[in-house]
């Protein structure tokens, strides 16, 4: 029986933006707190986005540099890989890819073999920008990364 | 209580999660734990001593423990006396030097297959200096300070930082985020020591020589931390990054206290018997009493 993933409404928190969000690309948003209680990236998010661009893979910050932090927590983190993203618009085939592409640099840079990849359990938070009004919808996915994969593909399906 | 913690380490952070973590911690706790179980073979032989050694069972009776202490410190006694103590002398750094990889190997193989082997070669290396050359307690600042291998160990937690931090490309230094090298590509890079870390390794101490060009991919170092919160985790990123030392509550017009401050009073806890490791409880202080 071929594994499922989960899917839940997602409450985007309202002090997530995207900076001049153009469609067919995904954002990585930032998942932790600065001790100000700011929106902070975790530092993943550095190497993903660097390799992407040589890659020429639709993945950038949604926020520019000057508004860019970093947070490491030093404690042994979850096996269980999460990236929160935003798109602007539909999902489509080249954001599908780069969800796929962003997802396999996580796994590999935590050491999983390329024959584990589908199976690898990830957490994917999508924040899809509705291009009239500007406001944020979100869901989470839950699951062994090609479950995760499919499910999205689902949604862009539906949409 | 105070504790003295170790935060950090230089050089790069170790992985995450993962099976890259995984292979992180068994690479370096195998190896502290093969060679602290061969520096505690080479000192067997060189003491020629043979286990079991004089431990205290602990009952809960306080007299009946008081007493039982007694004879262990006696039975340790009578067992150096036997030993040259130009030979027990020449060892002593050996024995301390086992007892701390042991300890390493713990820490970093606390999840693994290998962590009972480890917890038991804590055990045995701290009983082993412990009985041959003491641990002895020292006062700091009002307060009466351990070392003490077992206390450190058996209750399993570390710290955790939580830092905002700016990170710089190994290669130009600028912001890593927004500088144009690539951590797929190669770059070649002159070797020079002249911040005082290597321009390749960023290590302090390393083989590279100065003038040498050397194929490198950029990784980002640190270049500015602030706000930094100290949480306390079961399992910390740096597995060393746990307490090194703590204080006794022990009070200052005591006899204890005053044989403290003259060196002459011991931690007898590592030459007890092992009521097991603990995992973090927020039910109850850490290394409690």
């Amino acid at each position: 029986m071929t594994a499922q993933a989960d899917v839940d409404d997602w409450d985007v928190p309202g002090d997530l933006n995207v900076n001049d969000a153009m469609t067919d690309k995904l954002y990585v948003l930032p998942m932790r707190r600065d001790g100000d209680g700011r929106p902070a990236f975790h530092p993943d998010s550095m190497l993903l986005v660097k390799t992407a661009a040589s890659d020429g893979v639709a993945i950038d910050y949604a926020v520019g540099a000057e508004d860019r932090r970093f947070v490491d927590h030093f404690s042994a983190g979850p096996d269980v890989v999460e990236i929160w993203l935003s798109l602007l618009g539909p999902i489509t085939d080249v954001t599908l890819f780069a969800l796929g592409y962003a997802l396999n640099g996580l796994l590999r840079r935590r050491g999983v073999k390329d024959k584990d990849l589908e199976t690898s359990e990830v957490k994917v938070g999508i924040a899809q920008i509705n291009a009239k009004s500007g406001k944020m919808k979100g869901v989470k996915i839950s699951g062994p990364k090609g479950a995760v994969i499919e499910t999205v593909r689902e949604l862009r399906d539906n949409q | 209580m105070i504790y003295r913690l170790k935060l950090l380490e230089h050089g790069r952070v170790p992985p995450e999660s993962g099976p890259a973590r995984q292979a992180y911690l068994l690479e370096i706790g195998r190896s502290a734990l093969e060679l602290a179980e061969v520096e505690q073979t080479d000192l067997l032989a060189a003491l020629a001593l043979t286990p079991p050694f004089p431990i205290l069972d602990v009952s809960g009776d306080h007299e009946a423990d008081l007493l039982a202490a007694t004879r262990m410190r006696a039975d340790w006694d009578e067992l150096k006396s036997q030993l040259p103590a130009e030979v027990l002398e020449a060892h002593e750094q050996a024995a301390r030097r086992m007892t701390k990889l042991a300890v390493e190997a713990l820490n970093f193989l606390e999840d693994t297959e290998l962590a009972d082997r480890a917890h038991a070669l804590v055990d045995s290396t701290a009983l082993l200096s412990s009985g041959l050359y003491g641990c002895k307690l020292w006062v700091e600042d009002g307060e009466v300070w351990t070392d003490c291998p077992i206390r450190m160990s058996h209750v399993r937690w570390g710290v955790s930082l939580e830092m905002t931090t700016e990170w710089g490309c190994s290669i130009c230094n600028e912001r890593f985020d927004v500088c144009p090298h690539d951590p797929s590509t190669e770059y070649e890079v002159t070797t020079t020591h002249a911040t005082g870390s290597c321009s390749i390794c960023h290590e302090h101490e390393c083989e590279h020589e100065d003038g040498t060009i050397v194929a490198v991919r950029p990784f980002p170092t640190t270049l500015s931390i602030s706000s930094g919160a100290t949480a306390m985790v079961a399992r910390p990123r740096y597995p060393r990054a746990r307490a090194t030392a703590m204080t006794l509550d022990i009070p200052a017009d005591t006899p204890l206290y005053r044989q403290a401050e003259e060196g002459v009073l011991f931690c007898d806890q590592c030459r007890q018997s092992c009521a097991g490791l603990r995992e973090l409880d927020w039910e109850t202080p850490p290394l409690g009493s």
